[in-house]
């Protein structure tokens, strides 16, 4: 769970910080456009903020390599899960677990399988809204 | 013999201090000049040693009275000679040359004047042994141009500082509160545009309902005019039973039937009636009803959306703020015509001017910061080395070490290793160690230099130990002057030569 509200602070922080960079980069270029500044000065602030970009997009890059692993994680998890469940179902037609330990049993590991659904979803959502931050600011 | 008074240094003062003229012979050796108490001992020395440089003497070596005086030397067959002048403004300006071996380093290294404090040399601190080695080792010039690129990179830092270039520095900051004014305009132009659809919707909700309404009235209008022809029927069809029964016996069964239809048809008028009144309630409802909605419609026409105002007012706001921080990231970004050092140039040329300025001083710096380290580190280790020999070869026990550590800190070590505080030396030991350390000096830096002079030290000295010392020094330096108290002659100087 601390894994997940990590990722997603970082996830917040770091798509806030990346269209804030950008808007500032539309304000300085709209400044320049408007002959409201000169074009040393312009160039110097655009030196800075590209820098701030480049190492945002970094941050970025690492956090949704991290992502897509733990996305990975997830669908291993969750085939394991599956798995899990239908090794469940065989002992409760063989007759192997009674029905209240099944019933208890299935439960558990649905749980599981939806908690680790959701997250993977989750993930997928923020990665595809880092997609569409690199799309919004070409 | 010729030869042999070509070696000696003859020196003649006319005028100087308290000397009306004085002719002094100075032989290879020990010369011990020796003269009863204020009779110009120390003038003579003083004297003597305006020729070591062209320093400019002050105003005071001339007699108060005495407005020319000569300070002359007989050298290696050669006369060297100053004259000194005393301006109408009173400051005493000289003119001549200096001898050949001249060096402005000698008066701190080979001059050892009781007055000036050869004692004081050893007990005062690094900060003292510092100084007095960056001067003879000419470390001084390096720190002379550390000290002037530090006070110069100093002076831009403190440039770098001022509000223009603070304004300057806050551009980026600037740049965010104008993003976030295109943001926040952003967001009341969409309000205003919400507001307004928002609106649209209300008015074409209420355009929808009236024409329901409408047609319900409509409806509900036709119901009632069927009602009131199905009363007119009715009233119709008892108006017809009242003439039929009028042509009726009263009692016959006809009479009694047709009196019932009668009564049916009353009842049914009534009931006609009351659907009637319920049904025009009804209608007047829908009236009022869609004469509200008109009436609204009317109003949200004539209105427009109800928060357009305020919001327009808001967009209007945000926008003449855009233009302000517009005007001052414009105003950030140059200096004021009016400038005295960079009228009307764009700030960001002079800070990386000053920024190349700064880099380039800090290289000066740098160089001349190891240079300096270098010098100073090996003239600490000569002139310890000098030390060390002095002691060695002079065998005076009872120290063992004595050097400067890397803070330059006096260190003096007894046998054994122990650290002697100088404050505890006697004043017998203290004159000891100034005058090794003033020859380890002269040794170290002025090995050339062919005299040494002592000035009175003998008064609170050991004279054996004094003369040990005088002799090491002799085997070391061609001429050794050394000046002595003798009470009894009388006003006369005198100079004994010591081979």
């Amino acid at each position: 769970m601390n894994e997940l509200g990590s990722w997603k602070q970082s996830f917040e922080t770091i798509t806030q910080e990346l269209k804030m960079a950008y808007r500032k980069r539309e304000a300085l270029e709209d400044l320049m456009a408007k002959n409201r500044m000169s074009r040393p000065t312009y160039e110097h602030l655009l030196k800075g903020l590209e820098e701030e970009i480049s190492r945002l997009e970094d941050h970025k890059r690492s956090l949704a390599r991290n992502m897509t692993e733990r996305i990975d994680e997830l669908r291993k998890q969750i085939g394991l899960i599956e798995i899990f469940l239908a090794s469940l179902e065989l002992s409760f037609v063989g007759r192997e677990l009674d029905e209240e330990a099944y019933n208890q049993q299935r439960e558990t590991l649905n749980a599981g399988l939806e908690a680790t659904k959701a997250e993977m979803k989750q993930i997928e959502n923020a990665l595809t809204e880092i997609k569409r931050i690199d799309i919004s600011s070409q | 013999m010729q030869a042999d008074t070509q070696k000696n240094i003859i020196l003649e003062l006319e005028n100087i201090g308290c000397l009306k003229r004085i002719r002094l012979e100075f032989k290879p050796g020990v010369n011990v000049i020796r003269a009863p108490n204020a009779s110009g001992k120390t003038t003579i020395i003083r004297g003597f040693s305006y020729m070591f440089s062209d320093k400019i003497p002050p105003s005071h070596v001339l007699a108060l009275d005495e407005l020319n005086g000569r300070i002359r030397v007989h050298y290696n067959g050669r006369v060297y000679e100053k004259i000194l002048r005393r301006t109408p403004s009173g400051e005493v300006i000289a003119q001549g040359e200096m001898l050949p071996f001249a060096d402005p380093r000698a008066f701190d290294a080979c001059v050892a004047l009781a007055e000036t404090g050869v004692v004081h040399r050893i007990t005062g601190g690094s900060a003292f042994f510092r100084k007095y080695l960056e001067d003879l080792s000419y470390g001084n010039y390096y720190s002379a141009i550390i000290n002037a690129s530090q006070e110069l990179i100093n002076e831009y830092s403190r440039r770098l500082s001022g509000p223009i270039f603070r304004n300057f520095e806050a551009l980026p900051l600037l740049l965010t509160e104008l993003t976030d004014l295109h943001m926040r305009r952003e967001q009341a132009q969409q309000k205003i545009e919400e507001a307004k659809s928002s609106h649209e919707a209300k008015l074409r909700e209420l355009r929808s309902e009236i024409e329901s309404k409408s047609a319900s009235l409509s409806i509900e209008e036709a119901r009632l005019s069927q009602l009131s022809r199905n009363l007119s029927l009715e009233k119709e069809r008892e108006n017809q039973l009242q003439e039929l029964l009028r042509m009726t016996e009263e009692n016959s069964k006809i009479a009694i039937s047709i009196r019932e239809g009668i009564s049916s048809s009353k009842e049914k008028q009534e009931k006609i009636n009351s659907e009637i009144n319920k049904q025009r309630r009804i209608v007047e409802k829908i009236k009022s009803d869609l004469e509200a909605l008109r009436e609204s419609l009317r109003r949200e026409e004539r209105l427009g959306p109800r928060e357009l105002d305020e919001l327009e007012k808001d967009l209007e706001n945000i926008k003449k703020r855009i233009i302000l921080k517009e005007e001052e990231i414009q105003r950030a970004e140059r200096f004021p015509p009016d400038d005295k050092d960079y009228p009307g140039r764009l700030v960001v040329d002079v800070r990386s001017e000053i920024l190349r300025k700064i880099e380039w001083l800090e290289k000066v710096t740098g160089y001349f910061q190891e240079k300096y380290m270098r010098r100073m580190t090996s003239a600490r280790r000569r002139f310890n080395e000098n030390i060390a020999r002095a002691f060695r070869e002079l065998g005076l026990t009872g120290f063992g070490n004595i050097f400067l550590d890397q803070n330059f800190i006096l260190h003096i070590m007894r046998n054994g290793n122990i650290r002697q505080p100088i404050e505890t030396l006697s004043a017998s030991e203290k004159l000891t160690i100034s005058l090794i350390l003033m020859l380890a000096a002269k040794e170290t830096f002025l090995p050339d230099f062919p005299l040494f002079i002592v000035d009175e030290l003998t008064l609170s000295y050991d004279p054996e130990r004094f003369w040990r010392i005088t002799n090491y020094i002799k085997r070391r330096v061609p001429y050794v002057i050394v000046t002595s108290l003798n009470s009894s002659l009388k006003g006369e100087i005198e100079v004994i030569h010591k081979p």
